[in-house]
């Protein structure tokens, strides 16, 4: 005889759990039905605590090397090996788990706030504004993409070394996560446009009209919420794409500078010696493509489960 | 012209190599012997025809062997470039691919002569469409006859008409128009003046002992023909007196040039094509050196061991340190660095050997077995070998020990100085322009300006838009880190850096470096010449107003496919090799 | 639909123009001059040559004019030529176009190859091992740079397997069309690789969305077999975004080639390009600027049509 709560979970209804067993429950799920996504969100777990205390994994100092000790394979002293500066490449990868990290969460930052605001606005409002911003979108668009971050961020050097008041280092950072923000959020903004319309058209909205909610409060209220899976989902996905267009960056010439550890950088510059030293390669490119396919595959996890026309039969 | 023991060899080769080829390879006997195959395709060996003969009288020495005997004709050379040639104007850009490019179609009054057993730093101008220089017994004035006979490519709208005066004072023209960038190189110019259809006469305001190298220089006077204004457009077409003739430019694929049968050294070049590939990633043209594409590559590094791994029989030839790496301060009464003390603890604070462990493998190639020179610049490059002085010599003197890497001796001079607590600099460079070598030890000299106690904050610059037109020229605060131009003649380095040059990038003004700087050119005798360049960087040393570090110190290497001939035994410095050694290069 | 077309075109006017105002801005914006670029070493000191200079290429004219009279000149396809080579752009342009177009189709084509097999087979059997193998893949092939993938195959290629160094020099394919692809076919299957990632995600997505839908499951009820449901049915509804996606891929595949080209020396609008934003050549910068412009807006307006050709649900009014 089944009991009381097996044969409510066959109707699909889950006894009331509260607070922590609830979110137990929920992330056992994940697990289970989506191990890579798991698996994504747990390396990136990783990389966030890599990021703010990188001197839990590891002791040497990524700025400086033995020149004695350069170009080495890995062994017992040098886990991933040195470069060609007898820097230790593990310890220029923890730290540059760091800038990669700022560099997505500032660019997704961006990029997201800039596309919600437009994407919202000119979809619920319509009319002129529409036309106007998305004229405007459409130039951005235009402009061919890699080129036009080049341009920003020369023109961003406009700027004195210490505009913000940061190291030379964060200011670079900065300035081409800002740039990287405002080109990724034009396509986005449509994306975002487009879910706004869709969300338009349903009833409770012309309801809420009819009662005369103001503007704001139904923007906020009922739109905001359906259009955020979209945002999530998206913002998940771009820190990926954000990292690898920094690493083209950095091939020309544009990324982050020294002395800070980046990946780009390190996969860039020591392109000539690739042959003789994969090592200085491999590393970088592994960190690189596990931090994308981290953060891609817990985007897609995200996406199947919060958009419940995608959930698995 | 230069009355060397090559000089003399070289004019004799020239002679006897005219009557031979005249006779289409059969002939009598020239001066020295001489054998040259007759016609020219690669399989086609049967046609050798050996001529030894005896050495001539008046020679106790023995000659070295013939670069020409059983020399082929025919064929294509194959090479890459780095870029798109920015213009094909000589006149129409700076850049060093466009003088190279230049160099293969059109002449100069001089070139530089090159052979066996002559280094390529040590090479001197010799005659190119000019026969002759007369100096006057003070060195301002010079005459210079043309060579009679020297036609233009048989090209319409030049059509193969003989090179005159009023081809070379259009050109001159044209270097000295307002719109020319480099035109103050040929400032000392007084007037040139063109007596008779092949007669020039300069007149300078100032000696200059290396005239003939301003004339050579592939930065300035080539010579072009009246038509290239108006009757055909020379950025996009060459037509020249030069070895080779233009054939095409597939924009950004390469340039395919023929050979010049009318050019006035007969019977060269050798090759019937140049063929110059536009590969402007470094890996894959030593892909394609590597794969068999290529005749000729630029390789660095530890990519020298694997060409030699993959093809035992390359050839491989290295030239010392050509481009001068130095540090430089900015002009402002109250920084740190007014007390020579400082400075000269900076530049003992740098571990030079590592620096060039850096930038050049030192280790990694000697453990391949190549023979790798690790010379320190000095504020002449090591690469100028003739008047360079190793700062480790004796007769360095007292400067020498500034050298030598001894960061608590650098300590103790910058406490003496009274900064014992260290000081904030900005660190400045650029990092566009210049390469990795240069980059990572830009990079490096950080750690040892911060060991020392400066604590620095580094500035990356973009070449274009901030280095170069501002902190090269001296408009910076800080520390700078940077290239000196290549310049094709050792004197120029005096001049800029210590003269009443704009460029003077530190504002130096010390007397006794600035009379040293024009002094060695007024001085025609090289011996003499040599030991003011000498003092020169013996008294720098001294107050090390610019710190050289090791970037450009150490060989730039070419290799060649085992089958080329005459690529080891023919180099130049600079970007003549078009007309200086490509001609006389030939495949087995 | 027309009506659209046409309004759309209108549109178009505003947008373009708008693209011409603000790339030739941010050109004179960007720090750097050109002029001080020519003037190179020797110059860097010489005031007289620059002013020389800067007459020569009309630049020491009024801003606005110089705009209005660029404006004017490219209306009558007068690009001008650059200022750095002195060569006209448009015969440039001519010449480069055709082949970073090439290369782009080329990508596009591998990315489908790639994509939609694994899209789809991955929304068939989602969760399953399948799917994340599948999506493993075309992941994985984003995840890694392209340009590292190129890399790192030419260096090996020229040590461990000489027959992989791709040939040398750049043939056009109108002239030799074996030789042509021989050159193309990796460098496109790298960015393809590349692009893979997301029409997979699309296409996957688009086809989960698909497989919910009432006639499809009536089709299960009926009793059709799996494969006639996903290759009658399914399919085709999935696809129609999916060939939107593509559309837009086109210009954004113009602007990444630049990489890809240096490595294998193609001689395509994007090397051309970079290298005009390094030296600060304006003419090349803005022509190229309009002309992906063009590109990418008449791109988007192809793939709005189609579109509302493909499904006869979407109507413009």
């Amino acid at each position: 005889m089944a009991s009381d709560a097996q044969i409510l979970e066959q109707y699909a209804l889950r006894p009331e759990l509260s607070g922590f067993s609830r979110y137990r429950r929920s992330v056992l799920n994940f697990l289970r039905k989506k191990p890579l996504g798991a698996f994504g969100a747990a390396f990136i777990l990783l990389l966030i605590l890599m990021a703010i205390a990188p001197g839990l994994f590891t002791s040497a100092n990524p700025d400086v090397g033995q020149v004695r000790d350069r170009l080495q394979g890995p062994s017992a002293e040098y886990w991933f090996g040195t470069d060609q500066f007898g820097r230790d490449i593990y310890a220029r990868i923890v730290y540059g788990a760091r800038t990669s990290i700022v560099i997505g969460i500032l660019v997704v930052a961006v990029s997201s706030t800039i596309a919600t605001l437009l994407g919202i606005f000119s979809g619920y409002f319509g009319g002129w504004f529409d036309i106007l911003v998305q004229r405007l979108v459409d130039i951005g668009i235009s402009l061919p993409g890699l080129i036009f971050i080049i341009l920003v961020v020369t023109t961003l050097t406009q700027f004195p070394p210490d505009f913000l008041g940061l190291s030379p280092s964060g200011e670079v950072v900065m300035r081409i996560s800002v740039a990287l923000g405002v080109l990724v959020s034009l396509g986005s903004s449509r994306v975002i446009r487009g879910a706004t319309i869709a969300a338009k058209q349903n009833q409770y909205i012309e309801a809420a009209r009819v009662i005369g909610a103001p503007d704001f409060r139904i923007v906020f209220v009922h739109i905001l919420p359906n259009v955020f899976a979209v945002v999530l989902v998206g913002a998940s996905i771009q820190i990926g794409s954000a990292i690898l267009i920094e690493s083209s960056l950095s091939f020309l010439g544009y990324g982050v500078q020294p002395p800070t550890a980046s990946w780009g950088r390190m996969l860039t510059e020591n392109r000539e010696q690739i042959t003789r030293h994969p090592h200085l390669a491999i590393f970088p490119g592994l960190a690189i493509f596990l931090t994308v396919y981290s953060f891609n595959m817990f985007g897609d996890a995200l996406r199947d489960v919060l958009d419940p026309r995608l959930r698995t039969r | 012209m230069a009355d060397s023991y090559w000089g003399r060899y070289w004019k004799r080769k020239q002679a006897s190599r005219r009557r031979f080829l005249q006779a289409g390879g059969i002939g009598a006997v020239g001066a020295a012997g001489l054998a040259l195959v007759g016609c020219g395709d690669d399989d086609d060996d049967d046609d050798t025809i050996q001529l030894a003969t005896p050495t001539p009288s008046g020679d106790a020495t023995a000659t070295p062997s013939d670069p020409f005997a059983n020399a082929k004709r025919g064929g294509i050379y194959r090479l890459a470039a780095t870029g798109d040639a920015p213009s094909l104007d000589p006149y129409g850009n700076l850049s060093f691919l466009t003088k190279a490019f230049a160099a293969y179609h059109y002449s100069r009054l001089f070139k530089y002569e090159t052979g066996p057993g002559i280094h390529p730093a040590e090479v001197r101008p010799t005659p190119d469409i000019a026969e002759s220089a007369e100096p006057s017994p003070d060195a301002m004035q010079w005459v210079i006859k043309l060579r009679p006979g020297v036609r233009f490519h048989n090209v319409s709208p030049v059509d193969g008409r003989e090179v005159t005066t009023e081809d070379v004072k259009f050109s001159w023209g044209r270097l000295t128009a307002e719109t020319t960038q480099n035109r103050s190189q040929v400032e000392f110019v007084d007037s040139v003046e063109f007596p008779d259809s092949s007669t020039i006469v300069f007149k300078l305001k100032t000696p200059n002992a290396a005239f003939l190298d301003v004339l050579a220089d592939t930065n300035l006077l080539f010579i072009m023909p009246t038509e290239s204004d108006g009757k055909f457009n020379p950025a996009q077409v060459a037509i020249g007196s030069g070895p080779w003739i233009f054939r095409s430019y597939e924009q950004s694929v390469r340039i395919l040039r023929d050979r010049n049968p009318d050019w006035y050294m007969e019977g060269f070049p050798l090759f019937d094509q140049v063929e110059t590939s536009i590969i402007p990633e470094y890996a894959t043209r030593i892909a394609q050196f590597l794969a068999g594409n290529l005749d000729t590559v630029d390789p660095a590094g530890e990519d020298l061991i694997t060409i030699k791994r993959q093809i035992p029989d390359a050839q491989l030839e290295s030239r010392p340190g050509p481009t001068l790496s130095f540090i430089y301060f900015d002009s402002l009464p109250d920084s740190p660095w007014r007390d020579p003390r400082v400075r000269q603890a900076i530049s003992m604070a740098l571990n030079r050997d590592d620096l060039t462990e850096v930038a050049y493998n030192v280790s990694k190639l000697e453990e391949a077995g190549l023979d790798i020179a690790t010379p320190y610049h000095n504020i002449i490059p090591a690469g100028e070998t003739r008047w360079w002085l190793d700062p480790l010599s004796s007769e360095m003197g007292e400067g020498s020990k500034y050298f030598q890497y001894d960061p608590a001796e650098a300590r103790k001079l910058l406490e003496a100085a009274g900064y014992g607590d260290g000081f904030e600099a900005l660190y400045q460079y650029t990092n566009n322009r210049y390469g990795k070598a240069f980059n990572d030890v830009a990079e490096l000299q950080i750690q040892y300006l911060q060991e020392l106690g400066i604590r620095t904050t580094t500035e990356v610059q973009d070449y274009s838009s901030k280095y170069i037109t501002q902190t090269f020229a001296g408009n910076f605060t800080g520390i700078a880190f940077g290239f000196q131009t290549p310049f094709p003649e050792a004197g120029a380095y005096l001049v800029r850096m210590f003269g009443d040059d704009p460029l003077n990038h530190g504002k130096i003004n010390d007397p006794k470096m600035k009379e040293l700087a024009y002094a060695q050119y007024a001085e025609l005798d090289e011996e003499r010449r040599k030991e003011l360049f000498w003092e020169a960087q013996r008294y720098h040393a001294t107050q090390m107003y610019y710190i050289p570090s090791q970037a450009g110190a150490g060989s730039t290497w070419e290799a060649h496919q085992p089958n080329l001939r005459n690529a080891v035994e023919f180099r130049v410095k600079g970007y003549g090799a078009g007309t200086e050694t490509i001609p006389f290069r030939w495949k087995a | 639909m027309q009506r659209y077309a046409f309004r759309r075109l209108i549109l178009m006017v505003p947008t373009l123009l708008g693209v011409t105002f603000v790339v030739f801005v941010m050109v004179r914006a960007m720090p750097g001059d050109v002029i001080d670029l020519l003037a190179g070493d020797f110059g860097a000191a010489d005031a007289e040559a620059k002013e020389a200079l800067r007459k020569e290429f009309s630049l020491d004219d009024n801003v606005v004019l110089q705009y209005v009279r660029w404006l004017g000149n490219i209306l009558r396809f007068d690009f001008g030529s650059s200022i750095i080579s002195d060569r006209p752009v448009l015969d440039e342009l001519q010449n480069r176009l055709p082949v970073t177009m090439e290369l782009g189709l080329l990508a596009i084509f591998f990315s489908l190859l790639i994509a939609l097999p694994v899209g789809i087979i991955s929304a068939v059997r989602q969760d399953t091992p399948a799917d994340y193998i599948g999506r493993s893949l075309a992941i994985g092939l984003l995840a890694v740079p392209g340009f590292w993938v190129a890399l790192v195959a030419i260096s090996m290629a020229s040590v461990y397997f000489t027959w992989g160094v791709p040939p040398k020099n750049y043939v056009k394919f109108t002239d030799d069309p074996i030789g042509n692809l021989k050159m193309m076919w990796f460098p496109a299957l790298i960015l393809g690789a590349g692009l893979s990632g997301s029409v997979m995600r699309f296409t996957r997505s688009a086809m989960l969305e698909v497989l919910r839908q009432d006639y499809i499951r009536t089709a299960w009820a009926k009793g059709l077999r799996e494969r006639a449901i996903i290759v009658r049915h399914a399919m085709r509804n999935a696809l129609i975004p999916v060939v939107t996606i593509v559309g837009l891929q086109l210009p954004v595949v113009v602007g990444g080639t630049v990489i890809i080209e240096t490595i294998y020396s193609i001689p395509g609008i994007g090397r051309y390009y970079i290298s005009a934003v390094n030296q600060h050549d304006y003419p090349v910068i803005q022509a190229i600027n309009v002309l992906v412009a063009l590109v990418v807006v008449f791109a988007n307006l192809g793939v709005d049509l189609l579109y509302s050709v493909l499904d006869p649900r979407i109507r413009y009014s």
